[in-house]
């Protein structure tokens, strides 16, 4: 999620951009069964990843996907739930939820009016992980008119309930509300945002860290243990 | 009357308002002070999706919404939603009242 990201800013400032294959050929496959190289295509981005046989992977992969639209969202979402639902219901309704906040929170405040999804289930090790990201203006434009001045600000501003870029006085409530909702079914959430990041899990203020090279638009990502 | 019905899996800003306008449309009125949710099928409703459902029909002078069948988890997120609208809607809940 955060290479096609960086790919798409990459490729919106004009310059050319070749991605290799990992050597490794398992994460190659991987890469090609998540729809890596289709979005590298559409983004017309030139790779050297081989053509790998689509076949069924079954329950266990949202591949990568660009959400254009509400339409869009709402059809990933329902995705997502699905796959979700088969290791437990109350984790895949929090899902659910996300997937719809931190989608339309990409098309409303990215600028580029796109994002991507994608999820994956680990049954071998009960997890679930999604990410959801855009490659655009990031956190700290969107908020930095409501007091932001770092992007670690700025994420923390996002998951305050009410804080919103929009000047609508009942919005602004998604995000902090997916967070309560990951955290209720032991999920953490991750928020990405140019040189910033915080992982928060439980009611505080998250741990921080530092991205290495920026993060382009905003990142969301979340995992859970499941039953 | 006007009366929506809520699918299982409702997620989006843009389909609370589609559901809101095509059951005026139906109803064919535009204002309305009550009308009537029901929310037995639904398995999950995003906040921003209640949210945009309660803004809606407060734009279309809604003031109460009976809630038919729902759970736990979206009334809490309908009472917060009202809420916002600073007390102008009103949630009534069969089942608030069933199990008062």
């Amino acid at each position: 999620m955060a290479l096609i990201v960086k790919i798409e800013a990459i490729r919106r400032r004009g310059d050319a951009v070749t991605v290799l294959a990992p050597l490794s050929s398992d994460v190659a496959n991987y890469l090609c069964r998540a729809h890596l190289p289709l979005a590298l295509d559409s983004l017309g981005v030139a790779h050297d990843f081989g053509a790998v046989g689509e076949h069924f992977v079954g329950d266990a992969l949202v591949e990568l996907a660009r959400v254009d639209d509400p339409d869009s969202i709402n059809g990933l979402a329902r995705s997502v739930y699905k796959h979700a639902a088969m290791q437990d219901k109350d984790m895949a309704v929090k899902l659910h939820d996300a997937v719809c906040e931190a989608g339309e929170n990409a098309l409303a405040h990215s600028r580029t009016g796109h994002g991507y999804v994608m999820a994956q289930r680990f049954p071998r090790v009960n997890k679930f992980e999604f990410a959801i990201g855009d490659s655009g203006v990031g956190l700290l434009t969107t908020l930095g008119p409501r007091g932001a001045q770092t992007y670690d600000e700025a994420i923390l501003l996002a998951v305050t309930p009410g804080v919103t870029a929009t000047d609508e006085p009942t919005r602004g409530y998604g995000i902090s509300t997916i967070r309560q909702g990951l955290d209720s079914v032991g999920g953490t959430l991750t928020i990405a945002s140019g040189d910033a990041y915080r992982t928060f899990s439980g009611s505080d203020q998250g741990q921080p860290g530092v991205v290495v090279g920026l993060q382009e638009g905003v990142l969301l990502y979340s995992s859970i243990r499941t039953r | 009357m006007v009366e929506i019905t809520l699918p299982r899996l409702v997620g989006t800003r843009d389909a609370a308002r589609e559901l809101v306008e095509d059951a005026f449309r139906r109803a064919e009125t535009s204002n309305e002070e009550r009308i009537r949710l029901f929310a037995r099928a639904v398995l999950s409703a995003a906040p921003s999706f209640v949210d945009e459902l309660v803004a809606s029909l407060a734009r279309h002078g809604v003031s109460e919404i009976d809630v038919f069948g729902d759970s736990e988890d979206l009334l809490s997120k309908l009472d917060d939603a009202a809420n916002r609208q600073e007390g102008s809607v009103r949630i009534v809940s069969g089942s608030r009242l069933t199990n008062a």
